[in-house]
C-alpha cells in the first residue's frame, strides 16, 4: 500500500462525500435518530483538504489492506432505503443446529425483526431496529462517547458513519441473563455492485449477560462491500460473547469496525471464524479504563485461492487489574494472504495489567503469505506482556504417521489442519455453534466449501 | 508373506541397504538385531514407505503385490503395520478420532462399511483392556503428554485395534521398564495367530524371552550376515557383534 493517497483514490473518496453533502436532507430524513449526529465526513473532508485533524490515512494500521484502494469501485447505495422484494427471514434460512436463537435477518442493510421476536426475550430487554427505538436519546445515552465516535484511522467507518441509516440495536437491562443468543444473519446478494453499510449497537446493563451470533454471507456475482460499525459497551459485571462467523465468497469485500467499551469488572469473549471470503478486514478496539477487565479474543481464518484477511486489535488498558488474551491461527493455502496485527496499549499510571497474545499460522502453499505483527505500547511499569508468532508448515513426520495407520494424506491434512484450528473453536463457550464450526470447518477442508446444512438460500429477487 | 529380495536403499544420498533378502511366511515371527547404524530402521521404514527413504534396487512383495508401488497409507490398509521407536504427538487430534479414522480408512479401503461411534467406542475400550490403558488418554491429543511406556503401549493397541497381517516393532522394548515390557510383549502376543507375522527389532534378550521367534536375523553394514534360530540371539546378547565381524573378515580374507 502506497504511504499516499493517489488523485484517484481522493476523487473517489470524495464522490462519497458529494453525495453526503447533495443527499443529506434525505439521509437526514431516512436515518434512525440515534444516528443523526454524525462525524464521518467531517474526518473524511479534513483527510482531504489536509486539514490539522485526528483522521489519518493511509496508516500503519492499514498496512495489508487498503481499504481506499477497495473504496474505488462504483458501488450503488441504499440512501433511499428500498427494501428487497422478499423477506429474507422467510426466503433464507440459517440455524445453527440444536440451538435456539432469537434470529433476525439484515439484507443489504436492511434489518428484517421476525414477528413475535421481542417475546423471546426478558421485559425490559429491547432488541430491534435503530428506528423503532422508543428512546433514542436515552439509549444514545448509555454508551460512551468513545465507543460511539469513529475510529480516526479508518475510512470505511467515516464512511459508514455518514451513510448508515438504521441498524440493529439490543438493550440488556441490568442484571438480565439473555436465555437464548441473538444471531444476527446478514446477507449480501444484490443483482449490481452495492455497498451496504450496517450498523449494531449493543448495550449490557450491570451484570447482564448476552451472546450474539454474527453470520455474514453472501451470494451472486456481483461485487459487494459491506461496512459494519459494531459499538459495544459492557457495563459493570456484565458478560458478552460475540461470535462472528464469515461465510462470503471471493465478489465481497467486508471492513468491519468494532469498538467496545469494558468497564469494570466486564468479560468480553469475542471469537470470530473467517471461512470463506474475499478481502476481509476487522478491526477491534477494546477499551478497558477501569478495574478486573477481562478480554478473551479468539480468531482463525481459513483462506485459499486469493482470499485475504486481517484481523486487527488493539486493546487500550488503563486503570487496574485489566486484562487481555488474544489467539489467532491461521491457516493460508492458495496464494491467499492473511495479516494480524494485536497492539496493546497501556496507558500511563495503569496498574496490575497482564496481556496475552498468540499468533500462529500454517501455510500450505509456497504461494500463501502471512504478516503477522505484535505491537506493544507501554507506559506503565507495572505490567505482564507477553507475546509470539509462529508460521509453519504442516508437520511431515505427523502426516506419515498417520498415512502409516491407513488414513489417506488428504485425510491425514484435513484433521492436521482441522486440529490446528480447533484451539481456537474450543474456547467457543457455546456448545452447538461450537460442534457446528468444528464441522464446517471440516467441510471446508475437505472441499473448500464452508456451507452448513441448517442453511439455505433462496433467490430473494430474482423470480419476482 | 513377505518376500524381500536384494534390497538397496538411501536416505539423503547415502546408502544404508546394500541387498538385503528376507522371507517371511505367515505365522512367523522374526528378530532383527545388528549394531547401531547397520540399517535395521531403514528397513523398517523402507518396508511402509516413509518418503525420506528411496530404493534403489531390489523388490518386496507382500501377499503377492508389489509393495513398492503403493502409497504408505495403501501398504497399512494392506495389513502393514509398524510401531515406531519413538512415537510422535499429534496435539489436537484425540487418540479416539485418530484410531477411528485409522480404522474406517481400512474397511473403505476393503469395501466394507464404515463402523459407527458407538460401535467403535466399544471395541476401544475392550482393546485396552489388553494394554491397561486408561479411558483418559483417549481424548487426549495422540501420544500427547504419553510417558514413553504409555506410548508404547499405546502402539499396542492402535496394533490391536486395526488388526494387521504383519507387524514390524522397532525397538519397541527401548526405554520400558520390566514391568512395562510385559505388558507390551504379552499384549502382542494375544494378537499373535497363524496368519498373521512380525518382523522384530531389539537389542535385549528380555524380547527374545517374551517372543520366542523362530528365526533371528543379524544386519550389518545393510547387509543380512547371519541368520538362525533364538540361540542366534543369546549368543549376542552374551558375546556381542565382534565375533561375527571377525568370523565375516576372516572369511573374506
Amino acid at each position: 500500500m502506497s504511504r499516499h493517497l493517489t488523485q484517484q483514490q481522493k476523487d473517489a473518496l470524495k464522490e462519497y462525500l458529494d453525495l453526503f453533502e447533495q443527499n443529506s436532507r434525505q439521509i437526514e430524513g431516512a436515518s434512525a435518530p440515534m444516528l443523526r449526529k454524525r462525524s464521518g465526513d467531517a474526518l473524511l473532508r479534513n483527510l482531504l483538504e489536509g486539514k490539522d485533524s485526528p483522521a489519518h490515512y493511509p496508516n500503519e494500521r492499514f498496512l495489508y489492506t487498503d481499504v481506499a484502494e477497495a473504496l474505488m469501485t462504483d458501488y450503488g447505495l441504499n440512501i433511499y432505503c428500498r427494501r428487497p422484494c422478499v423477506n429474507p427471514a422467510e426466503t433464507y434460512h440459517c440455524e445453527v443446529k440444536g440451538l435456539q436463537a432469537a434470529t433476525i435477518y439484515v439484507h443489504g442493510d436492511s434489518v428484517y425483526i421476525p414477528d413475535g421476536l421481542p417475546q423471546l426475550l426478558p421485559e425490559g430487554t429491547y432488541l430491534g431496529t435503530l428506528k423503532d427505538c422508543a428512546e433514542p436519546e436515552r439509549v444514545r445515552a448509555l454508551f460512551s462517547d468513545k465507543a460511539w465516535e469513529p475510529d480516526s484511522s479508518d475510512p470505511s467507518n467515516w464512511i459508514n458513519d455518514m451513510i448508515a441509516l438504521d441498524g440493529i440495536c439490543l438493550v440488556v437491562p441490568d442484571g438480565v441473563k439473555l436465555p437464548m443468543p441473538v444471531q444476527i444473519v446478514n446477507i449480501a446478494d444484490w443483482a449490481l455492485d452495492m455497498m451496504s453499510n450496517r450498523r449494531l449497537c449493543i448495550y449490557l446493563g450491570r451484570k447482564a449477560e448476552a451472546d450474539i451470533i454474527v453470520c455474514d454471507h453472501a451470494y451472486g456475482e456481483n461485487l459487494q462491500l459491506t461496512t459494519s460499525n459494531v459499538t459495544l459497551q459492557l457495563s459493570e459485571g456484565s458478560r458478552l460473547g460475540y461470535y462472528s462467523v464469515e461465510q462470503t465468497n471471493e465478489k465481497t469485500t467486508r471492513f468491519c469496525n468494532i469498538r467496545a467499551m469494558q468497564l469494570s469488572d466486564s468479560q468480553l469473549e469475542y471469537n470470530s471464524i473467517t471461512l470463506q471470503c474475499g478481502t476481509t478486514r476487522s478491526t477491534l478496539t477494546i477499551m478497558q479504563p477501569e478495574h478486573g477487565a477481562v478480554a478473551e479474543v479468539c480468531g482463525a481464518v481459513v483462506a485459499g485461492k486469493s482470499e485475504r484477511a486481517d484481523n486487527y486489535v488493539r486493546v487500550e488498558h488503563g486503570g487496574e487489574g485489566n486484562s487481555s488474551n488474544m489467539l489467532f491461527k491461521y491457516v493460508l493455502g492458495g496464494k491467499s494472504v492473511g495479516a494480524f496485527t494485536g497492539e496493546v496499549f497501556v496507558a500511563e499510571g495503569a496498574r496490575q495489567i497482564s496481556s496475552e497474545q498468540q499468533s500462529q499460522n500454517l501455510l500450505t502453499t509456497d504461494e500463501a503469505r502471512v504478516y503477522s505483527r505484535p505491537v506493544l505500547e507501554i507506559y506503565a511499569d507495572d505490567v505482564k506482556c507477553n507475546h509470539g508468532a509462529t508460521v509453519g508448515k504442516l508437520d511431515e513426520t505427523a502426516l506419515f504417521y498417520m498415512q502409516q495407520r491407513g488414513i489417506s494424506e488428504p485425510d491425514a491434512r484435513m484433521l492436521l489442519q482441522h486440529a490446528f484450528v480447533n484451539d481456537v473453536l474450543q474456547r467457543i463457550s457455546i456448545p452447538a455453534l461450537r460442534e457446528q464450526l468444528s464441522t464446517l470447518v471440516e467441510r471446508r477442508f475437505r472441499s473448500g466449501r464452508a456451507q452448513c446444512d441448517g442453511c439455505r438460500m433462496i433467490d430473494l429477487c430474482k423470480d419476482n | 508373506m513377505l518376500e524381500i529380495e536384494n534390497l538397496h536403499a538411501t536416505v539423503e544420498g547415502k546408502e544404508i541397504l546394500r541387498g538385503v533378502s528376507l522371507t517371511i511366511a505367515p505365522g512367523e515371527v522374526h528378530v532383527l538385531m545388528g549394531p547401531n547404524g547397520s540399517g535395521k530402521s531403514t528397513l523398517s521404514n523402507v518396508l511402509v514407505g516413509n518418503p525420506k527413504y528411496s530404493v534403489t534396487e531390489g523388490s518386496i512383495t507382500f501377499q503377492g503385490k508389489d509393495l513398492l508401488a503403493l502409497s504408505p497409507d495403501a501398504r497399512a490398509c494392506e495389513g502393514i503395520f509398524m510401531s515406531f521407536q519413538t512415537p510422535i504427538e499429534i496435539p489436537g487430534v484425540s487418540m479416539t478420532k485418530f484410531l477411528h479414522a485409522a480404522l474406517n480408512a481400512r474397511r473403505k479401503y476393503h469395501g466394507e462399511k464404515p463402523i459407527g461411534g458407538a460401535d467403535f467406542l466399544k471395541l476401544l475400550r475392550e482393546k485396552r483392556k489388553l494394554v491397561g490403558l486408561d479411558a483418559h488418554f483417549m481424548n487426549r491429543g495422540v501420544n500427547e503428554g504419553f510417558s514413553g511406556g504409555e506410548r508404547k503401549k499405546g502402539e499396542i493397541l492402535q496394533m490391536a485395534i486395526l488388526e494387521p497381517q504383519f507387524s514390524i516393532l522397532d525397538e519397541t522394548d527401548s526405554g520400558l521398564d520390566v514391568d512395562a515390557l510385559r505388558i507390551v510383549a504379552d499384549g502382542f502376543n494375544a494378537l499373535r495367530t497363524e496368519k498373521t507375522s512380525a518382523l522384530v527389532i531389539t537389542h535385549y534378550q528380555r524380547m527374545l524371552d517374551y517372543l520366542k521367534p523362530d528365526f533371528v536375523h543379524v544386519l550389518m553394514n545393510g547387509r543380512i550376515v547371519r541368520s538362525g534360530d533364538a540361540s542366534l540371539g543369546y549368543a549376542i546378547e552374551e558375546k556381542g557383534f565382534d565375533w561375527i565381524k571377525e568370523e565375516l573378515n576372516s572369511t573374506s580374507a
